[in-house]
C-alpha cells in the first residue's frame, strides 16, 4: 500500500514539474518562440541556443517549453470535454434504459466501429484545418468511451437498494442522478481521464503533424515534428528535441494514470 | 492509438461484466503499457527513421547483365498519359515519351524538333517543315497531315491549347503544316514547345492515348500505372540517334524528403526538386551528381486586389512588399532574390527593372501615412478605420517541397516586426479556398515563362483573359497591362517582346501588383554511375536521350 503512494506521489511530482514548465514556459524561455533570425537559421545545439534553432532560426528550447502550454491546455481542454459530455450521456442511458439506451448505444457502436484516429482526421479533413475544428473531432470521436462506462456503471447501480431507498424517501431523478449516480461514477471516470491525457496528446501531435491542428507560428510538439521532419539528417535536433517533450510526457502522464487508478479502484 | 483501442475494447466487456474487476484491470494495465511501448516506438522511429545509411540498392538493379537501366523518382505521375489533357502532357515530356513541333534550350530559346524550320509569312501565317525521317514510335511517319491532326486534337480537347494558338485554320501538304491564325499572335512559336503540343499519333484509341501514347520521343511506355509508376523502354525507331538507356522504372514519390532518402538507399538513380538543406547531403559527395540552375519559376505570394481584401490598398500592398527580405529567404530555401514577375533565368530584362528591396522603415513610413497604426496597443496595426487587420495567407506545398512553408513562416515574421497581423493557412488544396476569394494572400511556386516566352503568364495571372487551371484570381486588373498584351500580340521581334515584358514586369512592381519573393531553383540528384543527368531550365523535360548509365 505505502509503496502505492510512492509511485502516485513520485509520478504526481513529476507531472507537476511538467505541468510547470506549461504554466510559466513563457517566462522560462531565454528567447522569443516566435522571433525568428535568418542568419542564425540550423544552428546545432549551444551555448546561446540549447537546443539549437529551426529552419528559419527560431530558438527550439524556446519552442519547446511555450508549446508545452498549448499542447497541454489542448489536451485538459478536450478530456473536459468528452469526460463531462461522455458521462451524462452514459448515465442517462444507462440509468434509463429502454429505447433511449438502445438508441444512444447504436450511435456510440457507430462511432467505435472506426480506429478513432483516422475518424478524427477525417472528420478534421471535411472542417478543414485549425483548432477549433480540431477540438471538435477529437471530441466527436472520443467521448463514447467515456459514456459506455458510465452506462455500465449507472446501469449496475440503478439497480442497487440505496437508490431505491432514495426514491422512496422522495428524492426525484435530477436529485438521484447527481446526488447518487453520479458520485459512483466519478472516480472511474478520473482514472480513465487521467489514463487519457497521454493519449489525447499523441493524438494532437499526431493531427498538428499531418498539419491539421495547430496552425503555423504557433509552437506545438507535433507540429515541430513535421518542420523537423525535413531536416532529419542535416538538422536532427530540431524532430529529437520535440519527440523527446512529447515523450517524456506521455510516459509520465499514463504512469501517473496508473498508479491513480491503483489508489482510487474501489475494487482493489 | 492502440492504447485507446485496447480500452475500447474494454468497455465493450465492461457493458457485460459485473463483477470480476480484478482480470479487467490486467487488461488495462497491459492497455496502458502498450501505450507507452508505442510512444517509445514512435520515438525511436521519428529519431533513427532516416539513418539508414547507404544500404543494397532497394531498387531492381538490371545492369547486371549488360542492360542499360535506371530508376528515376518523379514528384508527380498523372492519372494518365494522354499529353492533351490538363497538364498530363509535362509528365508524358518529362518521361521522353513525347515531342512538340518545336523545343527550348536552355537560355529558353526556340529550337527546331518535330520541325526542322519554319517561317512566318505574314502577321497571321506560319508555315513550318516537318522533319523527315522522324517517325511515331509505331513506325508511322509523321507528316504534316499527323501534325495537323494532332494539333487539332490539343486545341478541341484543352482550353489552353486554344488559348495558346489562337488557331483558325491548319493546312497540311506533304511534309508542309501551315498554321493560320485568327488574331496576330506573337506567342505561337514558343507556345508551341508547351507540352500540351506533343505529336501524338491521333489514330490510336482513346484507350491507348491514356496508357500509352504513341509519339516520337526517345522512350516508349511499356507499362503505366496511373499516379505509380511508369516502365520505359527505348525506342528503337528514335529519329535522333540511339537513346542512352535501355529502359527506365519511374516512380511517383511526392515527398521531397522521401525522394533524397530513396536516393540514399540506392531505391533510385535520379530525382529532381530537391530541397535545399537536402541537398547538402549531395553536394561533393563523390557518390553523387548534383545539377542545379536557377529556374524560371518565381516563389510568389499573389496578394488579394478583390474588394474583400484590404490589399486592394496599394498602399498596404507596397508596405507589405518592402517588409520583405526577400535575399534573406533565398539564404533560407536557396535561389535568389525575385526581382519581378519574371525570374531572373528568363531573358526578360529583368536587369532594367527596378523592385522591392528590404526596407523596413519605408514599410512603416507608409503605414505609418496610410493610417495604418496600433490604437489598441496589442502590437499590430489596424485598419485606418481603426477595424482590426489581419491578412490571411493561404500555403500549399508545391512538389512536395517545404519551402512554401519556410517562406510562409519568414513572411509571417517579418510582416510582424512592422506591425501587420498575417495568419498562416496551411491547406492541401488551395483552389478549394482561392474559389471563394477567401483569401488575402497565396502562395504558388510558379513558371511565369512557360514556353520562354513573357506573354502567357501576363495573361493568364494578370488580365482577365485566364485560362484553364492557372487563372487572375486576384482581381488584378491595369489597363497598361492589358494593352502590352494586346501589343504583344501583335509583336513578333523577339527583342522587342523581351522590352514589354520589361515594361510590363515593372508596371506590376509599381502596382505591387504581387508579392514576388524568389527565383527558385531546380535541381537534379543522380547516383555517380548515370551519366548527361542536367537540369534542364525548362522544367517539363527531364529524360532525354542523352541521359545513360556507366
Amino acid at each position: 500500500m505505502r509503496r502505492k503512494w510512492m509511485r502516485f506521489f513520485l509520478f504526481l511530482f513529476l507531472a507537476i514539474l511538467v505541468l510547470s514548465v506549461a504554466v510559466w514556459g513563457n517566462r522560462l524561455a531565454p528567447w522569443d518562440p516566435l522571433e525568428t533570425d535568418f542568419e542564425a537559421k540550423l544552428m546545432p545545439p549551444g551555448r546561446e541556443h540549447w537546443m539549437g534553432t529551426d529552419n528559419v532560426g527560431r530558438d527550439v528550447f524556446s519552442r519547446i517549453l511555450c508549446g508545452a502550454r498549448n499542447s497541454f491546455a489542448l489536451t485538459f481542454l478536450i478530456i473536459a470535454l468528452v469526460s463531462v459530455l461522455g458521462t451524462w450521456i452514459g448515465m442517462v442511458s444507462g440509468y434509463f434504459g429502454g429505447p433511449l439506451d438502445t438508441v444512444l448505444m447504436r450511435v456510440t457502436d457507430i462511432l467505435l466501429a472506426f480506429p478513432d484516429t483516422v475518424f478524427a482526421i477525417a472528420v478534421v479533413g471535411m472542417l478543414g484545418p485549425g483548432l477549433k475544428n480540431t477540438v471538435t473531432a477529437l471530441s466527436f470521436v472520443w467521448w463514447t468511451k467515456y459514456a459506455r462506462m458510465a452506462r455500465g456503471l449507472a446501469g449496475v447501480i440503478r439497480t442497487r437498494d440505496y437508490i431505491v431507498q432514495a426514491r422512496f424517501g422522495g428524492a426525484g431523478t435530477l436529485k438521484i442522478l447527481v446526488c447518487y449516480v453520479l458520485p459512483n461514477i466519478v472516480p472511474q471516470v478520473i482514472i480513465m481521464a487521467a489514463l487519457d491525457v497521454g493519449g489525447m496528446m499523441l493524438a494532437l501531435a499526431g493531427l498538428s503533424f499531418l498539419g491539421l491542428a495547430s496552425q503555423p507560428p504557433a509552437p506545438e510538439w507535433g507540429y515541430m515534428l513535421y518542420e523537423g521532419k525535413s531536416y532529419m539528417q542535416t538538422a536532427p535536433w530540431i524532430m529529437i528535441f520535440a519527440g523527446l517533450a512529447i515523450f517524456v510526457t506521455v510516459v509520465v502522464f499514463n504512469l501517473l494514470g496508473d498508479s491513480l487508478r491503483d489508489i482510487l479502484d474501489p475494487k482493489e | 492509438m492502440r492504447e485507446n483501442e485496447g480500452m475500447m475494447g474494454e468497455m465493450r466487456d465492461r457493458r457485460r461484466e459485473t463483477g470480476d474487476m480484478r482480470s479487467e484491470r490486467n487488461v488495462r494495465n497491459k492497455g496502458n503499457w502498450r501505450g507507452v511501448v508505442l510512444a517509445v516506438a514512435v520515438l525511436l522511429t521519428a529519431v533513427f527513421g532516416g539513418c539508414g545509411g547507404s544500404r543494397e540498392p532497394g531498387g531492381e538493379d538490371r545492369n547486371v547483365g549488360g542492360e542499360r537501366h535506371v530508376n528515376v523518382a518523379f514528384f508527380w505521375i498523372t492519372a494518365d498519359l494522354d499529353p492533351a489533357v490538363d497538364y498530363h502532357g509535362w509528365v508524358t515530356s518529362r518521361l521522353g515519351v513525347g515531342e512538340c513541333l518545336v523545343k527550348l534550350n536552355d537560355r529558353l530559346e526556340v529550337e527546331g524538333c518535330i520541325a526542322d524550320s519554319w517561317e512566318n509569312v505574314d502577321d497571321t501565317t506560319w508555315r513550318f517543315h516537318i522533319r523527315d525521317g522522324v517517325v511515331f514510335s509505331s513506325g508511322v511517319k509523321v507528316t504534316a497531315q499527323s501534325c495537323k491532326d494532332s494539333l487539332e486534337r490539343a486545341v478541341a480537347v484543352n482550353e489552353r491549347g486554344a488559348e495558346y494558338l489562337k488557331i483558325d485554320s491548319l493546312e497540311a501538304e506533304g511534309q508542309t503544316l501551315t498554321v493560320r491564325t485568327m488574331e496576330p499572335n506573337g506567342a505561337l512559336l514558343n507556345n508551341l514547345a508547351e507540352p500540351v503540343f506533343i505529336i501524338v499519333d491521333t489514330s490510336q484509341s482513346d484507350e491507348v492515348m491514356r496508357q500509352n501514347p504513341v509519339c516520337t520521343g526517345p522512350y516508349v511506355v511499356a507499362s503505366f500505372a496511373s499516379e505509380q509508376t511508369v516502365e520505359l523502354v527505348k525506342n528503337d525507331r528514335y529519329w535522333d540517334g540511339q537513346p542512352g538507356l535501355d529502359s527506365a522504372t519511374v516512380t511517383q514519390i511526392v515527398d521531397g524528403d522521401a525522394r533524397a532518402m530513396a536516393l540514399q538507399s540506392g531505391e533510385i538513380d535520379i530525382t529532381n526538386t530537391i530541397d535545399n538543406t537536402s541537398v547538402t547531403l549531395f553536394t561533393g559527395n563523390p557518390d553523387y551528381n548534383v545539377s542545379s540552375i536557377i529556374s524560371p519559376r518565381v516563389n510568389v505570394a499573389y496578394m488579394n486586389h478583390a474588394e474583400t481584401s484590404p490589399l486592394r490598398d496599394i498602399q498596404l500592398r507596397r508596405a507589405v512588399s518592402w517588409a520583405v527580405n526577400r535575399e534573406a529567404y533565398a539564404g533560407l530555401i536557396g535561389g535568389s532574390e525575385a526581382h519581378g514577375v519574371y525570374s531572373d533565368a528568363a531573358p526578360f530584362g529583368n536587369e532594367t527593372v527596378t523592385g522591392f528591396g528590404y526596407d523596413k522603415v519605408q514599410a512603416e513610413a507608409i503605414l505609418d501615412e496610410a493610417g495604418y497604426v496600433d490604437v489598441d496597443g496589442d502590437g499590430y496595426r489596424e485598419n485606418p478605420d481603426g477595424s482590426p487587420l489581419i491578412l490571411r495567407y493561404l500555403q500549399a506545398a508545391d512538389h512536395g517541397s517545404a519551402d512554401s512553408a519556410i517562406l510562409a513562416a519568414a513572411v509571417q515574421s517579418d510582416l510582424r516586426d512592422a506591425g501587420i497581423h498575417m495568419e498562416i493557412l496551411a491547406v492541401e488544396n488551395l483552389s478549394e479556398y482561392q474559389t471563394r476569394g477567401n483569401f488575402d494572400f497565396y502562395t504558388g511556386n510558379d513558371n511565369s515563362a512557360p514556353t520562354g516566352d513573357p506573354q502567357v503568364w501576363l495573361e493568364t495571372m494578370y488580365t482577365g483573359l485566364g485560362t484553364w487551371g492557372k487563372k487572375n484570381l486576384t482581381g488584378f486588373q491595369s489597363d497598361r497591362i492589358d494593352g502590352i498584351v494586346e501589343e504583344m500580340d501583335r509583336t513578333f521581334d523577339m527583342e522587342r517582346r523581351y522590352e514589354l515584358a520589361a515594361e510590363a514586369s515593372q508596371v506590376l512592381n509599381d502596382d505591387a501588383a504581387s508579392l514576388f519573393l524568389t527565383n527558385s531553383y531546380l535541381n537534379m540528384v543522380s547516383s555517380a554511375k548515370v551519366k548527361h543527368a542536367v537540369q534542364p531550365v525548362a522544367d517539363y523535360y527531364f529524360i532525354t536521350k542523352d541521359l545513360t548509365v556507366e
